[in-house]
This record gives structure tokens, sequence and C-alpha cells, in this order.
């Protein structure tokens, strides 16, 4: 496996001993869309910042493209949008793009060909000649995803693409997204909106006060964690009981087991077959990239209330 | 160097993108014209391309007077008030937020993930923004030239020493603001800051001057000031100062020397600028000096010229220009170790 990334012991430490990273060990295979979770404040951001040399670690040891992080040369394989990108009012969206084109010293000729079929493909091609201050946040998106692809990069680092992003841009953006891993591109997607990340990801890594506390293949992670659910009406509380002394739960109106095996659920199907229930429904469910989130990081996300006590009371009225 | 094209660009860009600079323009332009609307006639001089006119055979046209009115007004007037004061304002005013607003959150993610060095990227914006003085300073310098040559038939190059002499003056300025810029962020500190140094330089050329004038200036030209009275009395011959106040003055400019010098630098545009073949021996006089009669002839010249040549051109430029090269060095090296 081809290794775009692989990092060890990345620290970050702030001014004021705010410990932003704690070591994070990280490897990346070629070719993946990767998605880099957390809750605010986890050190997603500043990962990515050192990686773009825009922020100096306090200590980093490993590759990146095959050259030490911090290694000026190897970002003209990168393309990065910020969050919250801000770009040169007084420029137009081909501007932009031609600017961060110059930056990474590509000729003008080739930058006219790539800078037309980018804004074709982020669907601003009759924007082009439009200065960006007058731009909405989604446009604004998608001139900053354009320019961060200008150079042909291998590795591109997107930090809140579909931030502003109407649902019709958004899903422009995924389809972008599976486009640049056909290509042999590996993409670093940071997002809060998990739903759009279990969609595209192949990989993601959950990061929680500094630290990876999960990482894997996206399906591999969400298989762990795989159940059968049975709709079948009321059970008489003898089955019930007999059906949980053999590990299955009753949760909801439905019966629930935890197993990943499909011969593993038969058994509780032909018990239930014997005693004359009537199954309405059977499914089988994987957790969720939302429920492995909120598994893996728990109370460390800012404001978050134990998982249970969200079980156990009401939200707060609003004030 | 295509990187370097590319930030060079952007600033013309923005250059072009700010109404401030374009009214910079605009006053520039303006005070050209001005100064190009005063004209000579057989009776006297008119201002305003021949709107206003004023009867004075002294001035008119052909005559010496006409021609070291027009360039003294030029020495003494608009290089030591507009090019050497509000220019260099109005510079510093539009350019100063160049740097803080690179350094937004948003803004400088996308500028240093470029595989360009932050040192190149900074000194190249730097340089860039210094077009901000020098391209309206071409501009009004060019209109003065034609100026003079259709007005009084002087055809001096020697006026485009004004483009890098006040350049450079804008220059030991912005970069202390770019200093301040890079290190606080913030667009009105930095403003404040260079307006402060910049009085702080005033005060103490003032000072210099004062000193100068008081203490050293008479002796050498032959006069006795009686501190009392104030009466100005003739001794015919130069004597040396007073023991105690060439002290002071030594030691005020011992103290003095490491620190920038924009209202000298600017000056020596005047020491650039002798229209010694048109003007003869009223060349160097300054026109104020001229209209109440100071005497500036024989000893009293004599010292004016030591007075305008006590301090070596290096002495001048050379504290303002290391005086920039640590701000921009210490700027230069906030910006590029700095997390953003």
């Amino acid at each position: 496996m081809s290794l775009v990334l692989d990092l060890k012991g990345v620290r970050k430490t702030y001014r004021g001993g705010v410990q932003a990273l704690r070591g994070v060990d990280l490897q990346v295979p070629k070719g993946s869309v990767f998605g880099l979770l957390g809750p605010n404040g986890a050190g997603k951001s500043t990962l990515v910042k050192i990686l773009t040399t825009i922020i100096r670690p306090t200590s980093c040891e490993g590759h990146f493209l095959g050259h030490p992080v911090g290694h000026k040369g190897t970002l003209s394989k990168v393309g990065y949008l910020p969050e919250h990108a801000r770009f040169p009012e007084y420029l137009t969206a081909n501007e932009v793009i031609r600017m961060a084109a110059g930056l990474c010293g590509m000729s003008p000729e080739i930058t006219r060909t790539r800078s037309a079929e980018l804004l074709d493909r982020v669907g601003l091609s009759d924007w082009k000649g439009k200065k960006v201050g007058g731009f909405s946040k989604g446009m604004k998106q998608r001139v900053g995803i354009a320019q961060a692809l200008i150079n042909d990069p291998e590795v591109i680092f997107l930090d809140e693409p579909t931030d502003g992003v109407d649902p019709a841009g958004r899903r422009d953006i995924r389809l972008l997204l599976e486009e640049l891993r056909e290509e042999g591109k590996t993409v670093f997607v940071n997002s809060h909106l998990l739903g759009e990340l279990e969609m595209v990801c192949d990989r993601v890594a959950i990061l929680s006060k500094g630290e990876i506390k999960l990482e894997g293949p996206l399906k591999e992670l969400t298989s762990k964690k795989v159940e059968y659910r049975i709709a079948c009406g009321k059970l008489e509380p003898k089955l019930q009981e007999s059906l949980k002394e053999k590990g299955a739960r009753w949760e909801g109106g439905q019966l629930v087991i935890a197993t990943a095996l499909a011969e593993e659920a038969m058994p509780y199907l032909d018990e239930l077959r014997a005693n004359g229930v009537v199954i309405e429904d059977l499914t089988r469910k994987a957790i969720s990239l939302e429920d492995l989130f909120m598994e893996t990081v728990g109370t460390d996300a800012p404001g978050a209330v134990s998982q249970n006590a969200a079980k156990n009371s009401t939200p707060p009225a609003l004030k | 160097m295509r990187e370097t094209l590319t930030i060079l660009w952007d600033s013309t860009k923005l250059l072009r993108a700010r109404k401030l600079f374009w009214i910079v323009v605009g006053i520039s332009l303006f005070v050209g014209l001005i100064y190009a609307s005063i004209g000579f006639n057989d009776e006297g001089v008119s201002f305003g391309f021949g709107l206003k006119k004023f009867e004075n055979p002294l001035i008119a046209k052909g005559s010496g007077g006409a021609q070291m009115f027009y360039l003294l007004l030029f020495t003494n007037f608009i290089v030591s008030h507009w090019l050497g004061f509000i220019a260099v304002l109005l510079a510093l005013v539009t350019s100063c937020s160049v740097f803080p607003e690179l350094m937004k959150e948003g803004s400088i993610e996308t500028v240093v993930s470029k595989p360009v060095s932050r040192w190149k990227i900074f000194y190249v914006k730097y340089l860039g923004m210094l077009g901000f003085m020098a391209l309206p300073l071409a501009m009004f310098c060019t209109i003065v030239f034609v100026a003079m040559g259709l007005r009084v038939g002087v055809w001096k190059p020697e006026i485009f020493w004004a483009v890098p002499l006040l350049t450079f003056v804008f220059s030991i300025l912005y970069s202390f603001a770019v200093l301040i810029g890079v290190w606080t962020k913030s667009t009105l500190f930095a403003l404040l800051s260079t307006m402060l140094l910049w009085g702080l330089c005033f005060l103490i050329h003032s000072g210099e001057v004062m000193i100068y004038n008081l203490g050293i200036l008479p002796a050498q030209a032959g006069l006795k000031i009686d501190a009392r009275s104030g009466e100005v009395t003739e001794t015919g011959e130069e004597r040396e100062p007073d023991e105690g106040v060439a002290k002071v003055y030594q030691g005020y400019r011992k103290a003095t020397l490491i620190v920038p010098k924009p209202r000298k630098s600017t000056l020596l545009l005047e020491k650039l600028l002798v229209f010694t073949d048109e003007l003869g021996p009223l060349a160097g006089k300054s026109l104020m000096g001229l209209a109440m009669g100071i005497p500036e002839e024989g000893l009293g010249q004599a010292a004016q010229a030591k007075a305008q040549n006590r301090m070596s051109v290096a002495e001048v430029l050379v504290p303002s220009a290391l005086f920039q090269i640590i701000c921009l060095a210490w700027a230069g090296w906030m910006f590029s170790r700095r997390d953003f």
C-alpha cells in the first residue's frame, strides 16, 4: 500500500500552553477520500495546517509525499481550501484561480486551459469574469475548490468544503470528490456533516482532544457493530424472557440481535416462528458514522452531555 | 520568477481597486495642474491658466524673478510640504491595511500554503506596496517637469530624483507600519504608531534645527544676538560658537545619530535640485528668507551653505536605511515564523 502520509508523534502546543495535538500517528494510503472528524477544538484544522506549512509543529516525525513535513516544494503537489476561505474581493473568479496558479509557478498557457476547465467543473463558467466580492458563500466555496485544484495536486485538503453550499451544490461537491478519487488523488475532508462524509469517505480518523481516537476504513469501522432488528408485534412475556436469556434485547418495539452474521440470527427467527409470531420486518443495521462518532468522542465535544444523560432527559428549553 | 510576478500583479490589482489610491492620484494631478496653471505674462503672473492675473513687473514673463519664483515655489513649498508630508501621509493611509488584511484568517492560508517561501511573499508584497507612493509621484513629477520647461524654459530631469527619494522616505515609515501591522494585525494600531514615530522624528529634527539656528548659525554668520533684548548686530566676522552650546549640539547629534530621518531625507531633494545655472546667485536661497529680507549674502550666505551641508548625505540616509532594514528583517522574521 503506497502511503501519501506517514506521520508519527505530531505535537503542537500553542503559546499559553494549549495542546492542540498530543502525539498524532497517522498513515493515509494514496487514492482515498479521507475524512478527518472531531468536535470543535479537536485539532483537525491544526493537523491540516501543519501539513500545509501554515503552522509549525512543536514536534513531528514522518513524511508527506515522500518529504519531511514542512518541505515547501511538496506543496506544489498539494491543493488546499481553508475553512472560511476569503479571497481578494477585487479579483474575479478567474483571477483568483490565476493567482493560485502563479503562486504555484505554473505557466500562463497551462493556467488558462486548466482555469477554464476547473471553472466549468465547479459550475462557474458564466461567472468567471465577475468579482468574487459579489459572490454568495456557496459560490466562493466553489472558487476555493477550483483554486485548490489548479495545480493538478496529488493531495487535496478541503476544510468544510460544503459550508454555505446549497443541497445541489453539496451533491456536486460529493460527485467531484468521487471523480478525484477515481483520478487517483487523495482527498482529505474536514467536515461536521457526518452524513455526507459517510457517503464519500473510504477512511476516517476521529480526533478528540488532540489525539486520534479511532482510525481505519469506514466500512470496517461501521461493520464492527452490526445488528439484526426484527419487528414482530408484542411478544408474550415468557417468550420475551427466553429470547433475552439467549442474548437478544427488546428496544423500541423490536427484537435486537447484536451480530454481523446472519446464521447467528436464525435461531431467534426459528423460535419466533415456532411460537407462531408473525415477522413483520427484518433489517440488518450497521452503526452509522454519527453513532460511531458519538460513541468515540462521547463527552469530549464542548458542550456535550453524556449519552446516558441525553437519553434519559428532555432537552433544555430554549430561552 | 512566476511567483514574484504574481505577487506584484496582485499588488497592482489591489492598487487599482482602492478608491483611496485614485483619490491620491487625483490629488496629485490636481496639485500638479495647479502648479502648471501658474503662468507669466508681460504684466506679471497669472493663476488657473490665466483665470486670475496679478500685476507685478518683478515676476513678469522673461524676467529672472519669474524663473526664480516658479523654481523656488517647487523646491520650497511643493517638495517640503506636498511631497514631503501630504503625499507620504496619503500613501501611508492607503497602504497601511495591506499586511493586516493579508494576514486575516481565510486569506493568509491560501497564500502561505503555496510552494513559495514566506520571505518572498513578504518582501515582494512590500516592494509592490511602494508603488502606492512611486506611481502618483512619478505622474506628479512628469507634470512638474513639463510645466517648468514650458513655463520658464527650465528642463530639469533632476526633478525625477523626487521619485526614489520620496519613495525612500515613504519606505522608512511604511517599514515601521508593516512591522507593527504584522505584529498586531491591526491597521489602526499600525497607522497610529507610524504617525507617532513620524511625529517623534519630526520633533527630533526640529530640535536639531532649533539648537543649530540659535546656537551655531548666528556665530558662523557673524551675527550677535542679545538674549535679553533680542537685538541682532552684525560683527562682520565669523566666530566660534559658544563652547557650551557647541557641546550640547554635538551631544544632541550623537544621541540622535541612529534615529531615522524622514524629514531630512525629504530635504535632501533641495540639495539635489540646486538651480545654479538658472538662478545664479539666487540658487539655494529660501523663498521665505528672501521675502523676510534675511541677509543671505557674504558671510550670511556662507553660513547658510554650511548649515545646509552640516549633515552629510550618509548621516541622513544611513540611519534611515538601517532602521528600515531592521524593521523589515524583524517583520519578515515574524511573518515567516508565525502560525496562522
